[in-house]
């Protein structure tokens, strides 16, 4: 019993040091993410021909214009601490539904709208199963890929739909400069997305519920419209999403939204730090992420890399992020107690 | 005598960073007796059967069993020696079966493979002799609270131990379970089981032990045989012979106008037909010992939990109205009993955290405005005299008392006209509980219907204008501001001549 003293102080020594060691652990957690994206990122530029070019780059800017816009819906679902892996079956369903009534000669107004009105609607089914009746996001919106894809097929027959009109077209070609106009949308789109996340009320209660839905429904907050309105926005971002790939490629098909495009979106918010555990992440970020993974299934295929083989980096690459993400919030938690 | 000294603890002392829980404390407990804990919140009663239990190490003190001196490194030392726990909280596995549940933290096994129809007889013989008429392959989710409580007993006896240790075992049950329970007790006795029975509840104490012992504040404050001791006297000795605190002098501020109105409020095994109301400048004490339902009924008041029955109305300035549970959320300025984990966004700014539900006010379109932001959070940390560096430093950095101001301040900028606050002083310094208090008289006097929740008494007796004292999710009293601590004590455990 002579040791009655020890456990005590022992217990206060290693309380001090986890401060210290965790808040050096945040930063070097963060050298380690910086580093690892611009270590890729120069190894492709010094051992891929053709990569570092400025043509090059804005092709790649140009080409992630629509897994930025998925990028920014998911962000705002990571953030509230859910998932929606239905974004891009969503937007595959709603490109097929505007194709098909603007080759019936409908008007490019309505069809985009009718294409908005969809995914959105689509999007409140998510998340009003998931905000109000406190359904699994990860099973409902998995289940909504599989129905939202599977009645893409069924209606097209597995067949592509052509007949997007060629004004639509046109006018995405349109550049200003080397950028196209895809690219001037998603800057548009991010900037309105940055508005709402970093300065609204609404961003503000998501940030809080995300963080801690316990405190932010004990200080008033209706968590589930907040958890709802996050659902509908993603699905809002895939139909805009699916404006902009109808206009790149005059057609539409099912396999628009497959499950290879979750991944991309996942990816891609995690690499811009957007947490899936919730409460972190900004639109802004995981815009340059999707540029990023874009940048890297472009050095891929300039490679000549098979896509079997691009796939098993890009899990590698989504496994690493979500460690690192892992790590920092376990550091941080040490620093917050 | 010293033949049948089943347990002996002596001299055992535990501190915790910044408390002392147990102070040179000794407990003896002789074969086929049953001794009843007894004390306030935070007397120490659940750190020295802890320690028993082998669950946490004593700092000093000795402990034997059958007069051989005996050290518990972990819970299964303890076991070995004849001890077993049945802890407070009812844990077992709904989804599971009884038998799998009695014997989840041990499986019986031949090799790799569980023996599962020599588990499930003996299973079937243990439930036999605790008289459950439930049988050893029925789902727990099927059984009620009460027979729950009997498996979880079940899964302790299976050890056959010597000893028998039961943190509050009625708290949950109701009065036919509670007399199944004690007869079972009084079998296992004459069986040569000895047990230590912690309660709150005198009346149920005193029918069921041999032998009492009251702590306070980590010692123990007096013992003796049930025959010669008097509930009085153990609730004299919960109390201590402290000095009477004189409650506040503050002016009686609260008007005839009621605010409140809680109309038959109910919810299943929680809480039974609440009626109360609460005037303008009123602050209301509510007063119960642990499990009595007094959080339960702050949450169900302010909308956070469901409600089977009954009605709130609140006075929003358009006179009193009946209020749905999402509107009692916008109109009620809770705050809640844990404050790291329910009350603060601890990765945001002191800025963001007090300006969390003033929102609205600080937008133009629905966007925050900055200057408004900084302005609110500055008349709010200045209001309240919270100490911050700067207002955008984080909250997590703050001291406890500064974060309990921040939790009070995000409220106090949108003006509710009733507070609950759920143990708004706990963990805080003497200088910050001080301010806490003058604050809570504050708002009183401006208007507003208080209820406070504060498991020390002597603490509450220091803000509130009179007490709703509870007891099984029931209120069952309402004393006036100038009740003694005795007379709150004696009711709060049962021990008042009504009961």
């Amino acid at each position: 019993m002579v040791a009655t003293q020890v456990p005590q102080v022992n217990s206060e020594a290693t309380s001090t040091t986890a401060k210290h060691t965790g808040g050096s652990r945040v930063s070097w957690i963060r050298v380690v993410y910086f580093a690892t994206i611009v270590g890729i990122l120069g190894y492709l530029a010094l051992t891929v021909e053709n990569f570092a070019t400025i043509q090059n780059f804005t092709n790649v800017l140009n080409q992630s214009a629509v897994l930025g816009l998925l990028a920014i819906g998911m962000t705002f679902v990571l953030i509230g601490a859910g998932i929606d892996l239905s974004m891009p079956a969503n937007m595959g369903f709603s490109a097929i539904i505007g194709t098909m009534y603007m080759n019936s000669g409908g008007p490019i107004i309505i069809a985009v709208l009718i294409m908005l009105v969809i995914s959105a609607s689509i999007g409140l089914i998510n998340g009003f199963s998931t905000g109000w009746l406190q359904m699994i996001p990860f099973v409902v919106t998995l289940a909504m890929m599989t129905v939202v894809f599977g009645v893409s097929v069924w209606v097209t027959k597995s067949v592509s739909v052509t007949g997007v009109n060629i004004a639509l077209v046109d006018f995405f070609a349109l550049k200003f400069g080397p950028l196209q106009v895809s690219v001037i949308g998603l800057v548009l789109v991010t900037m309105i997305a940055s508005v709402v996340m970093g300065k609204s009320t609404f961003g503000r209660r998501l940030y809080a519920t995300g963080i801690n839905p316990r405190a932010a429904r004990a200080a008033g907050i209706n968590t589930r419209n907040v958890i709802m309105t996050t659902y509908i926005i993603s699905g809002l971002m895939a139909g805009v999403a699916a404006v902009f790939i109808i206009a790149r490629f005059g057609s539409a098909s099912a396999n628009m939204g497959t499950d290879q495009i979750v991944l991309d979106v996942v990816s891609a918010s995690v690499v811009g730090g957007v947490s899936i555990y919730g409460g972190v992440g900004k639109p802004f970020a995981a815009v340059l992420g999707a540029v990023f993974i874009t940048a890297i299934s472009n050095a891929t295929n300039l490679m000549g890399i098979e896509y079997s083989t691009t796939l098993v980096i890009k899990g590698v690459i989504i496994i690493f992020f979500v460690a690192l993400d892992t790590a920092r919030r376990r550091a941080g938690k040490s620093t917050s107690s | 005598m010293t033949n049948s000294r089943i347990v002996d603890m002596s001299g055992i002392s535990k501190a915790f960073p910044g408390t002392v829980a147990l102070d040179d404390v000794s407990l003896f407990l002789d074969k086929g007796e049953v001794l009843g804990l007894i004390g306030a919140n935070g007397a120490g009663k659940s750190t020295l059967v802890n320690i028993l239990a082998g669950l946490l190490r004593p700092d000093a003190g000795v402990i034997a069993t059958d007069s051989v001196r005996v050290e518990f490194r972990n819970p299964r030392d303890s076991q070995r020696a004849g001890i077993a726990f049945v802890q407070q909280e009812i844990a077992t596995f709904a989804t599971l079966s009884v038998t799998d549940n009695i014997y989840i933290t041990d499986f019986p096994c031949r090799g790799p493979v569980i023996q599962g129809n020599l588990m499930r007889k003996q299973a079937q013989n243990m439930l036999e002799r605790l008289g459950c008429n439930f049988g050893a392959d029925d789902l727990i989710e099927t059984l009620s609270t009460g027979d729950r409580q009997m498996v979880t007993i079940a899964r302790a006896l299976m050890s056959n131990p010597s000893v028998l240790i039961l943190d509050e075992p009625t708290s949950s049950l109701s009065a036919s379970e509670k007399d199944r329970l004690f007869a079972v007790l009084n079998q296992l006795r004459t069986e040569g089981v000895s047990f230590i029975f912690i309660s709150h509840f005198l009346t149920e104490v005193f029918a069921i032990c041999d032998r009492v012992m009251v702590m306070r504040n980590g010692t123990v404050a007096g013992e003796g045989s049930v025959d010669q001791v008097t509930m009085e006297q153990a609730v004299a000795w919960m109390i201590g012979d402290s000095v009477e605190h004189q409650p506040v002098q503050r002016p009686h501020q609260s008007s005839e106008v009621v605010v409140l109105k809680v109309t038959g409020l109910r919810r299943s095994a929680v809480l039974n037909d609440i009626n109360f109301t609460a005037r303008r400048g009123e602050i209301i004490g509510i007063w119960g010992l642990m499990g009595s339902g007094r959080t339960e009924l702050a949450r169900a008041l302010v909308g956070l939990d469901p409600t089977d029955a009954g009605s709130v109305a609140i006075d929003d300035g358009d006179g009193l109205r009946e209020m749905r549970s999402s509107k009692r959320r916008a109109l009620c300025g809770y705050v809640p009993e844990d404050r790291r984990q329910e009350g603060l966004f601890l990765p945001m700014s002191v800025q963001r955290n007090i300006n969390m539900i003033a929102m609205k006010t600080l937008s133009r379109f629905g966007l925050l405005v900055k200057r408004r932001e900084a302005l609110l959070a500055e008349q709010y940390i200045d209001r309240l005299g919270i100490k911050v560096s700067r207002r955008t430093q984080l909250v997590g950095t703050l001291s406890g008392g500064n974060q309990q101001k921040v939790v009070l301040a995000r409220w106090v900028a949108v003006g509710p006209p009733v507070y609950v606050l759920d143990e708004p002083m706990r963990g805080l310094d003497i200088g910050a509980k001080a301010q806490i208090r003058k604050l809570i008289s504050e708002l009183a006097a401006a208007g507003t219907a208080i209820l406070v929740i504060d498991s020390e008494l002597s603490e509450l007796r220091l803000v509130a204008d009179r007490y709703l004292v509870m007891r099984r999710g029931s209120i069952i009293g309402e004393l006036d501001r100038n009740s003694d601590e005795r007379t709150l004590m004696a009711l709060a455990a049962g021990a008042d001549a009504s009961s």
